[in-house]
């Protein structure tokens, strides 16, 4: 029996290596037989934080920190079940599968059937987890919420030899693929980053769209996902540059997140083609800055030679330079190469080129080829926006080329994210990430870039993103979110009222604290400041000499407890002979310090205890 | 299925009994997913499978990458609630492809069209 059939025969032996820290539970599910996958015996020294000392621990440990970090973004009272194994998957030294995750099931329509209400919108598909953390309750009993599997070969000989995951927790991965980031990656897909449209059909999931559908949408159609015909999904899907997320959430992140600037086609004029387009930049020539090279767009012509049979593409010297001069030419893709296009344009007197795509195809590819004496800056753009713009060329057509400030890499003018939709479609990729354009990287791209970190909240989009498709911050997981929740942490005290509104263990500055007496020659005692500020005050107890008073001017003051939770301590350091210590006592927590007594006046006089 | 084996899947029946809220679930069984590409002996460069390859691999991918909403039954709850399992279908896989600089690069896909596209193109 290999042991990839073996482990499907389940051995509940370990949920988890450490347990979850975060306002949700995920548990991994270990669906591995024994001796393979996270069960895998093989010794390992412990590596970036991972103490785990066989292969199969350090595996579980790394699954466990990632659904941790996602844990600790999300809120959710229902446990999220990530069922997950090693598997070997195909793989050769060219290439192998890392692995695959999703999520298992949806469901739709379930407001009243758990204490929370719910659905937000009918008819709308939602991921498992998600479905569960809106109605409070366990929508699929027995079953995992997402599933993964992992190949257990990766970087044995043969299999990307020496490619291995790398399993510490530090990200300092170098050129090895890191476990933690990429099931970052796809516990996001599981958890509410995917949408269940086909996209080569347009054809839904149960006849029905889904919560990540209903933020994309189409620019150019001017419709989201869930209100499209299935021709229109069809079509979308690779309408590259033109479908973006709508959520307001990832919007506003996006405004200060993604780098301003980004090069572009930008047509001034007429209104019906203008906007900005797509382009692939040319590898010779003057590069685009953030100042425009701006001018009426206009047909280049040359004669239909040997040199290529259209007179649009510019293979041989230009028939109408007195066209051409000062101003944009457009010309067609094929037959010569880019350098010779654009060195036609330039002899002409153009001071830019547009070169149209002759085959459909997007992004539109960069343009490759060296020649010093070119000078113009030029760019290339898909067939069909070629298409558009030369049929609007009677009109009068005014462009600018340049690396535009009013767009940042990776969104629309209006800050709105692109979705990765390449034509061809590529089913999977397509639509369910972010696209490739955007900069800095994000956790959400198809590629995985070396430069992530093991966040999805901070320099990322996609906890926002996953705000946008229903997973509402709820820090006391009553099923209100925290916007409309008038007491977030559920600690009794309105947020009106309180410092540190999303953590029950706090709720007001301590007061000082009182009744500080010795209960024998070495034990300290005091009432404690929890009351009246909340159940996660603890308190710091500093001690000096006596002959070195005032508060924070000698070097004998040591913290003698800087977190202390309970009400007591024992010092059984003694003062010298003929000398004497003195102790004070304050409280702290999320809200700040309290002060040291009542004969202070709340400044902070000594830094010994934190 | 050799006897060693058999007492163990015995006992994972026990253990998990009738499905209950809260309860771990049931693992489900799974496919072999997987993809090969080849290397150019010649140039060292990716180059595309084979028909025969690409059916292989199509094969070995075929329920992770499969986008059909055919054939996924929607199950009816309580309240009107509606759910469908996926069958492990529109499952993300995450690929390395060892490019001709040698390094590794990682790409989330789900379907060959996008392994098609990892493999580097002369310009036309």
């Amino acid at each position: 029996m290999s042991c990839k059939v073996a482990s499907l025969f389940v051995l509940l032996l370990a949920l988890s290596a450490a347990p979850s820290f975060g306002k949700a539970t995920i548990a991994i599910l270990n669906a591995d037989g024994p001796n393979e996958g996270f069960n895998d015996p093989t010794p390992a020294a412990p590596v970036g934080g991972n103490p785990g000392t066989t292969v199969g621990q350090q595996r579980l440990i790394a699954f466990q920190f990632a659904a941790d970090i996602w844990g600790a973004a999300l809120d959710s009272n229902v446990r999220i079940v990530i069922q997950a194994n090693f598997d070997p998957l195909f793989c050769d030294n060219a290439s192998a599968v890392l692995g695959s995750a999703g999520a298992a099931y949806l469901v739709s329509d379930f407001g009243g059937v758990g204490a929370f209400p719910g659905s937000e919108f009918p008819n709308i598909w939602y991921h498992g987890a998600l479905a569960d953390k809106r109605a409070g309750a366990e929508l699929n009993p027995g079953a995992p919420d997402i599933t993964a599997q992992f190949n257990s070969n990766l970087g044995k000989i043969g299999c990307l030899t020496g490619f291995g995951f790398y399993l510490g927790l530090d990200n300092n991965h170098g050129a090895l693929p890191d476990l933690v980031t990429t099931l970052l990656h796809e516990f996001g897909h599981g958890l509410g980053f995917s949408q269940f449209a086909n996209v080569a059909t347009g054809l839904e999931t149960g006849n029905q769209s889904d919560v990540f559908a209903r933020n994309l949408l189409d620019r150019k159609l001017n419709l989201t996902w869930d209100l499209m015909t299935n021709t229109q999904r069809h079509d979308s899907a690779i309408n590259d540059f033109r479908v973006v997320w709508q959520g307001t959430e990832v919007t506003d992140a996006a405004a200060s997140l993604l780098n301003q600037g980004a090069a572009t086609l930008r047509v001034n004029s007429p209104s019906s083609v203008a906007g900005f387009y797509p382009i692939g930049q040319a590898q010779f020539g003057a590069p685009l800055s953030t100042t425009p090279r701006t001018g009426t767009l206009v047909a280049a012509i040359d004669p239909a030679d040997a040199n290529g049979t259209s007179t649009l593409d510019a293979c041989s010297p230009l028939t109408n330079p007195g066209v051409v001069n000062g101003k944009i030419a457009l010309i067609d893709r094929g037959t010569c190469s880019f350098t010779v296009k654009v060195k036609n344009a330039q002899n002409a007197g153009a001071i830019g080129v547009v070169i149209a795509d002759n085959v459909s195809g997007a992004p539109p590819p960069a343009m490759p080829g060296v020649d010093g004496t070119i000078v113009i800056p030029s760019v290339r753009v898909i067939r069909s926006d070629g298409a558009s713009l030369r049929a609007a060329l009677g009109s009068g057509v005014n462009v600018s080329l340049l690396i535009d400030n009013a767009l940042r890499q990776g969104t629309d003018e209006l800050d709105r994210v692109q979705l990765f939709a390449p034509d061809p479609v590529v089913s999977g990729s397509s639509i369910s990430h972010f696209d490739t354009r955007a900069t800095p990287n994000l956790l959400m791209e198809p590629i995985l870039s070396g430069d992530l970190t093991h966040t999805v909240e901070i320099q990322d989009l996609t906890l926002e993103a996953m705000r946008d498709v229903g997973w509402f911050p709820d820090a006391d997981v009553d099923g209100r979110e925290n916007a409309i929740d008038p007491d977030d942490d559920n600690d009794g005290v309105a947020d009106g009222s309180d410092c540190a509104p999303l953590l029950a263990g706090s709720f007001a500055l301590p007061r000082e604290v009182t009744g500080v007496t010795f209960a024998d020659k070495t034990s300290l005692r005091w009432n404690s400041a929890a009351p009246g500020a909340g159940t996660a005050t603890v308190h710091n107890v500093l001690r000096g000499a006596l002959n070195q008073l005032p508060v924070g001017a000698g070097a004998s003051e040591v913290c003698l407890a800087p977190a202390l939770a309970g009400t007591a301590i024992t010092d059984a350091v003694l003062p010298l002979r003929g000398q004497g210590f003195w102790y004070l006592v304050r409280g702290s927590n999320d809200c700040g310090r309290g002060t040291y007594g009542a004969a202070t006046s709340g400044t902070r006089v000594s830094s010994v205890c934190p | 299925m050799t006897r060693t084996f058999v007492p163990l899947a015995l006992l994972a029946l026990a253990v998990l009994g009738p499905a209950s809220p809260g309860a771990d679930p049931a693992p489900v069984p799974r496919s072999g997913d997987g993809l090969q590409v080849a290397v150019d002996s010649k140039t060292g460069r990716l180059t595309a499978p084979t028909p025969d390859q690409r059916a292989k691999l199509a094969a070995a991918l075929a329920r992770a990458i499969d986008h059909r909403t055919e054939g996924l039954e929607v199950r009816r709850g309580p309240h009107g609630m509606r759910l469908v399992d996926l069958q492990g279908r529109f499952q993300n896989v995450e690929v390395a492809v060892r490019g001709t600089d040698g390094a590794v690069h990682l790409r989330c896909i789900d379907s060959l069209d996008e392994l098609d596209s990892l493999f580097e193109n002369e310009e036309r």
